[in-house]
């Protein structure tokens, strides 16, 4: 293969890497596409207290049924003295502590961090079977009477639910009053508006869950009326006889089993709690990877603690910053004192921003090549010199954040984020320019060294555009790959195009 | 548009960009192992002697730092001198000493130096001040070319140097450097010497630029830079051919001085030459590679004297 095509190949199979990484992370790990996006997550803590009785104790809490939509960042079991496991029995998950013996008042908890990714699917193809019920007599009559009345207003499916609910919420509709009347418990009014729904032919069935409120503490399972409308389930508060959202809602149990069960113990006691946080989403995402122990993400930057994080936050900055370089020197042909050491200025700048940056750099090295003029006199060996550059440097650093102090100037001390050996090799290298070609020269390549540092500044400062290559390091690749693409561009830079422009009038 | 030339116009013309330099030509064309025999002047000199190329004596070598305190006694008896660092770069640091007055060493434009400021200049080329990468050098010590007449009044100080680019053994395309007060004696283009196009076929000027503008006359002696006619042309072109026979760099830069006595001599070699001579020149490089590439593949054993006749007669019509 030659050497086009070899770069051809190279740069195609960087990009795909790259963009395949990428992709994964966005739609398979939920990564955001834009690192600002925020996350609503919603850290739970489920409560169990009970009494244990002294002998082996074993706790069975029904846990909510995992969704593609809903992702879960933390979870973890607070119990001690309890063994914990999470078992699956027919298509219920359940969470299992166990005990050898345990006596006296005891207090287990679950806690978990979970959001919605997305919008919860609840369309279902398959319409659920109707239970008709079994009402007698009196019974039967006035749930037909009921049904015909709301047959006759042709109601949609929802404000059937809602009419429904309200009979029974408000006791005054007389033919619904008549079951009340033995009726007590919550469950069970849900159940007859389930069954005067399936008289209508509409699909509906009780659940147990968690509304999402923020900052609530001691809640207790709430019960939900589910109900088919053909296409999809929905989702009513019984209570209050409105329609919810699925988002604001954890539904911990559809069956009518026993939400918790204690076998060794009494008096069990069951509370929630709920607490709101705004997280970027590209925290929340990496936090579910790991949670589901992707390797990619398990084997990543994310990995590391969180100072190393940020050291490898401005690390990434810097392929950036060489592009930039890449792009200013082989496309557009700017000249620069040193290759790389725009970037190192821009870094800085980063530090002390770029006015600062730009005024500060202007005056140390400004200083600087004065005093080197005056040490050229001297005729001193290129080592020593350059060692007295770095002190004057030094003394130069010292001068501008005392007197800045006095002065009162806050700015004058983010000189020291200045690299001083940069700094003293560019006089160094200014002042020979200065002696060899002239002033000119001196301000073409100082003037090319700061565009190109200020606009490498102006990428590497984007945090719209560090965010992205921290949540998305893989297109580091990508980024290689037009480096290497343009590293075999043969083409005109534009100063080129400048350069032999007397030659097409002639 | 905004004194830019289009792409399309410049590739009409055939100019060679600098990408298209770097990467088509000289890294396809100069094997890295090769870059020392001319990037190490004392080499190319060496090169030169054992292969008999004409090339400006060499007086002797400064290696280390306390060389630099013989050179007063070394010097003593030569007046005209020059003392330049062995791996240079664009001219930097060469110091031409025309003459004396008194202990003083007097420089082309008149200035006059001490043989501190000499043994500074030598000692700053050792530790690497005008180097590639700032490496430790030696410093060469080579006569002054006693420059031939014919360049009277063309040339305010110095030496004018003919640089001609071979290409796979062909000269291609070739210029002189004509230095001016601005530029110091020195003769590169981009401290202000004046470049002329050079026809490969008689040796006659063609155009000429100063600080890639087109001029007629020279800026400080006003003599009218068309009249230009390079004497001893043929053997010039077989004396910068024969400079790719002994070092094989595919794509190179010789540059050649005139000697009142010696006719031409080689200077250097440069294995990354210019792409001010197409301005020089008004012409671009392309058309002139590719028929000295073809050339090169259908006959790879034309001898220096067939190749230069070739050039002469074709190249130089592209």
């Amino acid at each position: 293969m030659d050497s086009r095509k070899q770069i051809i190949f190279l740069v195609s199979l960087l990009v795909a890497l790259g963009l395949s990484a990428v992709s994964y992370k966005h739609l398979v790990l939920g990564f955001p596409l834009l690192a600002s996006q925020q996350e609503t997550v919603w850290e739970i803590e489920a409560k169990v207290e009970f009494v244990a009785d002294g002998g082996p104790v074993k706790v069975k809490i029904n846990l909510p049924d995992p969704q593609e939509e809903r992702k879960v960042t933390f979870f973890k079991s607070i119990s001690p003295g309890f063994d914990y496991s999470t078992i699956a029995e027919k298509d219920t998950r359940y969470g299992l502590w166990q005990s050898e013996s345990a006596s006296g008042p005891q207090t287990l908890y679950l806690r978990a961090k979970t959001f919605y990714a997305d919008q919860p699917d609840m369309h279902s193809e398959s319409i659920p079977k109707i239970k008709s019920p079994n009402f007698k007599d009196a019974l039967a009559e006035a749930a037909k009477r009921y049904v015909t009345t709301v047959d006759n207003q042709k109601l949609p499916v929802e404000q059937r639910v809602q009419h429904i609910l309200a009979a029974i919420n408000a006791e005054q509709n007389n033919d619904i009053a008549v079951f009340l009347q033995t009726m007590t418990k919550r469950s069970d009014k849900i159940s007859l508006a389930i069954d005067i729904l399936a008289m209508q032919n509409i699909p509906a069935r009780l659940s147990r869950g968690i509304m999402l409120t923020d900052n609530k503490r001691k809640q207790s399972a709430v019960l939900f009326l589910e109900v088919h409308d053909g296409k999809q389930w929905l989702l009513f508060d019984p209570r209050d006889e409105i329609q919810l959202s699925w988002q604001d809602v954890i539904i911990m149990q559809q069956s009518n089993e026993a939400l918790l069960e204690v076998f060794g113990g009494s008096d069990s006691k069951f509370s929630f709690s709920s607490l709101k946080q705004q997280r970027p989403s590209f925290e929340t995402a990496v936090d579910a990877a790991a949670q589901e122990q992707s390797a990619f993400v398990d084997f990543s930057i994310y990995s590391l603690p969180l100072a190393e994080q940020n050291a490898f936050k401005l690390l990434l900055m810097i392929p950036l910053g060489a592009l930039v370089v890449v792009i200013l020197r082989n496309l557009v042909g700017i000249r620069t004192s040193g290759t790389f050491m725009p970037i190192l200025i821009a870094l800085t700048f980063l530090q002390t921003s770029l006015f600062t940056g730009l005024a500060l750099f202007l005056i140390v090295v400004g200083v600087g090549l004065v005093m080197r003029t005056y040490m050229s006199q001297l005729n001193l060996l290129l080592v020593p010199r350059i060692a007295s550059v770095l002190v004057f440097v030094i003394i130069i650093y010292a001068a501008i954040g005392i007197a800045s102090h006095k002065l009162g100037i806050t700015w004058g001390m983010q000189v020291t984020f200045f690299p001083m050996i940069i700094l003293s090799w560019t006089i160094e290298r200014m002042s020979i320019l200065w002696d060899e070609e002239g002033g000119h020269e001196v301000i073409i390549q100082g003037g090319g060294s700061l565009l190109t540092a200020t606009l490498a500044y102006f990428v590497m400062s984007n945090s719209l555009v560090s965010d992205t290559i921290f949540l998305y390091p893989e297109l580091l690749l990508i980024l290689l790959a037009i480096i290497i693409g343009i590293g075999s561009y043969s083409g005109y830079r534009l100063s080129d195009l400048r350069r032999f422009e007397p030659m097409q009038k002639l | 548009m905004f004194g830019l030339s289009s792409p399309k116009k410049l590739r009409e013309l055939g100019v060679v960009g600098m990408n298209k330099r770097n990467v088509h030509y000289i890294a396809q064309s100069n094997a890295r192992h090769l870059y020392p025999l001319v990037d190490d002047k004392l080499k190319t000199k060496e090169l030169c002697k054992q292969h008999n190329i004409a090339a400006p004596k060499l007086l002797g070598v400064c290696k280390i730092q306390r060389n630099t305190n013989e050179l007063a006694d070394f010097l003593a008896d030569i007046n005209q001198f020059v003392i330049k660092p062995a791996k240079g770069s664009g001219g930097k640091g060469i110091l031409v000493i025309t003459g004396r007055d008194g202990d003083y060493f007097v420089k082309p434009s008149g200035m006059k130096v001490s043989i501190t400021d000499v043994k500074r200049h030598a000692s700053n080329i050792l530790s690497g001040l005008y180097s590639l990468g700032g490496k430790p050098d030696v410093a060469i010590i080579e006569a002054l070319v006693q420059f031939t007449d014919d360049f009277e009044g063309y040339s305010f100080e110095g030496v004018p140097d003919i640089r001609v680019i071979i290409y796979k053994g062909y000269p291609v395309m070739a210029m002189t450097r004509l230095s001016t007060h601005e530029s110091d004696g020195k003769a590169n283009l981009h401290q202000g010497a004046v470049g002329v196009g050079i026809d490969i076929a008689t040796g006659k000027a063609l155009s000429a630029v100063m600080h890639a503008r087109p001029i007629e006359h020279h800026p400080d002696t006003g003599k009218r830079l068309k009249d230009l006619e390079i004497p001893h042309w043929h053997t010039l072109l077989e004396l910068s051919v024969r400079g790719f026979d002994t070092t094989g760099l595919g794509y190179m830069g010789a540059d050649i001085v005139l000697d009142k006595e010696h006719g031409p001599l080689l200077l250097e070699l440069n294995a990354r030459p210019g792409l001010a001579i197409q301005v020089a020149n008004s012409r671009g490089l392309e058309p002139r590679l590719k028929c000295a590439e073809e050339q090169a593949r259908l006959h790879p054993d034309r001898s220096v004297e067939e190749r230069v006749q070739f050039a002469m007669d074709t190249i130089a019509k592209y």
